[in-house]
Order: structure tokens, then C-alpha cells, then sequence
């Protein structure tokens, strides 16, 4: 079988990181990675941008007025 | 609380004050993530408030014929994002968004590949992520249009699979990765001219503070 180039680990990248790559590709696509170092530095990136995102994005928490509000109206609710 | 009251709901089927606290316990457990979700969407704090208030009310609703075991998480969020699309989407009609340059999926690193700047200030990834650790990044994910939007905030955020965002929309896969990488891609963009914007990163329009 004939392993896969840059472009064609490229095209698969965000399927492979996010843990949707198929099983058979995913050995392949992770040896590519781990030898070439365009790729990896490209994955790298992609990753802790993806980090900077979650921690910029997930800070919200529901208030506690929400919380209040919607026990309330579940006691409203038969 | 403890003791078991009885009362009836619309259908006429009893229903317990124990059902009541496990419902509760279940959506207290996942709220924080619903209300994230709901405010990226809606980009108002009322009206997320009131997106999730009617998420509750049809979750409660269907509470009974929830079969325990199921993804209640996945369940929760089709809920939300059936409310979402049914009441709350501004024009859910085409697309808003036109790709005006053929730009690959990895926008981002492309440009820092690109940009002499951000070479001459040394590593240009760490520079333009450092910058980005700045950045609004919340609002420029608002800005990404939907439906891509969903898509990114149901994979990135709140870390569902390509499956279960298929059952959460009620799409085929492969819409989810199309939705999914075209928001990628857009919010690359918008992080892109943002770190353009405060300078770090040259372009067709580099920033300089009286020009800004």
C-alpha cells in the first residue's frame, strides 16, 4: 500500500486529531507525523490552538439566578 | 425534600418528587456547559437565559420517555439545539457565509508561515498564539456564522463526536465535518485579523495605531 503524503495527511489532519481518523489510517497518519517534521509542527500547532480556544471559551458559568429560576419551575411543573 | 410527593402531571401519569430531583441532579450536572452553549449561540445573556428556561421545560417534558443509560448528555443538547434552531435562530435560512479566497483548512498557520513580521520577531506560532491569548476569542467565535458555528462549539467546546453531533443536529456526518471545518476555518480568519489588528502580524493592512 502506498503510505500517505502531506497533502493527503493534511487532508485528514483535524479527523486524525479529533480521534475520528478510521483505524486503519491512524497508525499511518501517527507514523507520518512523528517522522515528518512539517507535519508535526502543523499538528502541534493546530492542538494548542485548539487549547487557547477551550480556555478562552469555556469560562462561562450558568448564574445562580438561572439555577433559581429553573428549580422554581420545576416545582411549577407537574 | 425526602418525602415522596405525588402529584400528576398533563398526562395524567403520577409523578414523584423523586423524579423531580432526578432530573434535576442530571441537568445541574450539565449546565454550565448548556449555558456556554446557549450564550455563544444567541451572543445575549437574556436571551440564553431564556433558551435554556425552554431547554428545561421540553427536557422535563420528554423526561419519562428518556431511557436511562442513554447519552442523557447528547440528549440534553439535542434539545437545546431543537430549541435553538425552532425559535431563537435569527434567518436559519442559506448559508450567510461566502469564502471570498480559496484559503486551505489551516488558515492560521499558513499566515504565520506567510507573514515576514511575525519571522523577524522570531517564532512566529508562539507569537501569533500568545497573541491570540489576548484576543476576544469568545466574540470572534460569535461572529462565525452559522450554522458552522454549532458545529464548532458542539466539536471544540463541548467535545461531542462527529456521531453523536450528527444525532444532536439530525444531519449526516458528513455535514458535521464540512460545518465543522468551515467554522475552523472561519474562526481562524477572524483570530487572524484580529492579531493584524493589534499589530504582530503583517497584511494588506498593517496596524499602526493611528491608522486603526
Amino acid at each position: 500500500m502506498k503510505s500517505l503524503d502531506c497533502n493527503e495527511v493534511l487532508e485528514r489532519l483535524w479527523a486524525f486529531l479529533d480521534g475520528e481518523a478510521d483505524e486503519a489510517q491512524c497508525q499511518e497518519l501517527q507514523d507520518h507525523i512523528a517522522r515528518c517534521l512539517g507535519c508535526r509542527h502543523q499538528a502541534d500547532f493546530e492542538v494548542r490552538l485548539r487549547q487557547v480556544i477551550q480556555s478562552k471559551c469555556r469560562t462561562d458559568r450558568a448564574p445562580q439566578k438561572l439555577r433559581e429560576d429553573l428549580r422554581r419551575l420545576l416545582s411549577k411543573s407537574p | 425534600m425526602g418525602a415522596c410527593v405525588v402529584s400528576t402531571n398533563h398526562s395524567g401519569l403520577t409523578v414523584t418528587s423523586e423524579e423531580h430531583e432526578r432530573f434535576e441532579a442530571l441537568v445541574s450536572r450539565h449546565l454550565d456547559g448548556l449555558y456556554g452553549t446557549a450564550l455563544r449561540l444567541t451572543r445575549n445573556r437574556t436571551t440564553a437565559e431564556d433558551l435554556i428556561q425552554d431547554t428545561f421545560l421540553k427536557a422535563w417534558r420528554s423526561f419519562r420517555t428518556f431511557q436511562e443509560g442513554t447519552n442523557a448528555r447528547a440528549w440534553l443538547y439535542k434539545i437545546l439545539m431543537n430549541a435553538y434552531i425552532d425559535s431563537y435562530r435569527r434567518s436559519a435560512r442559506a448559508p450567510e457565509m461566502v469564502d471570498q479566497e480559496d484559503v486551505g483548512d489551516f488558515y492560521l498557520y499558513a499566515k504565520a508561515q506567510d507573514s515576514e513580521e511575525l519571522k523577524r520577531a522570531g517564532d512566529p506560532e508562539e507569537i501569533l498564539l500568545s497573541k491570540i491569548m489576548d484576543a476576544d476569542v469568545k466574540e470572534a467565535l460569535e461572529q462565525v456564522p452559522e450554522p458552522f458555528r454549532a458545529a464548532v462549539i458542539l466539536a471544540d467546546l463541548q467535545d461531542f463526536s462527529y456521531r453523536e453531533i450528527a444525532d444532536i443536529l439530525d444531519i449526516p456526518i458528513g455535514t458535521v465535518m464540512s460545518r465543522l471545518y468551515r467554522g475552523r476555518r472561519h474562526l481562524q480568519r477572524l483570530l487572524w485579523d484580529y492579531a493584524r489588528r493589534v499589530g504582530y502580524a503583517d497584511g494588506d493592512a498593517p496596524a499602526s495605531p493611528a491608522r486603526a
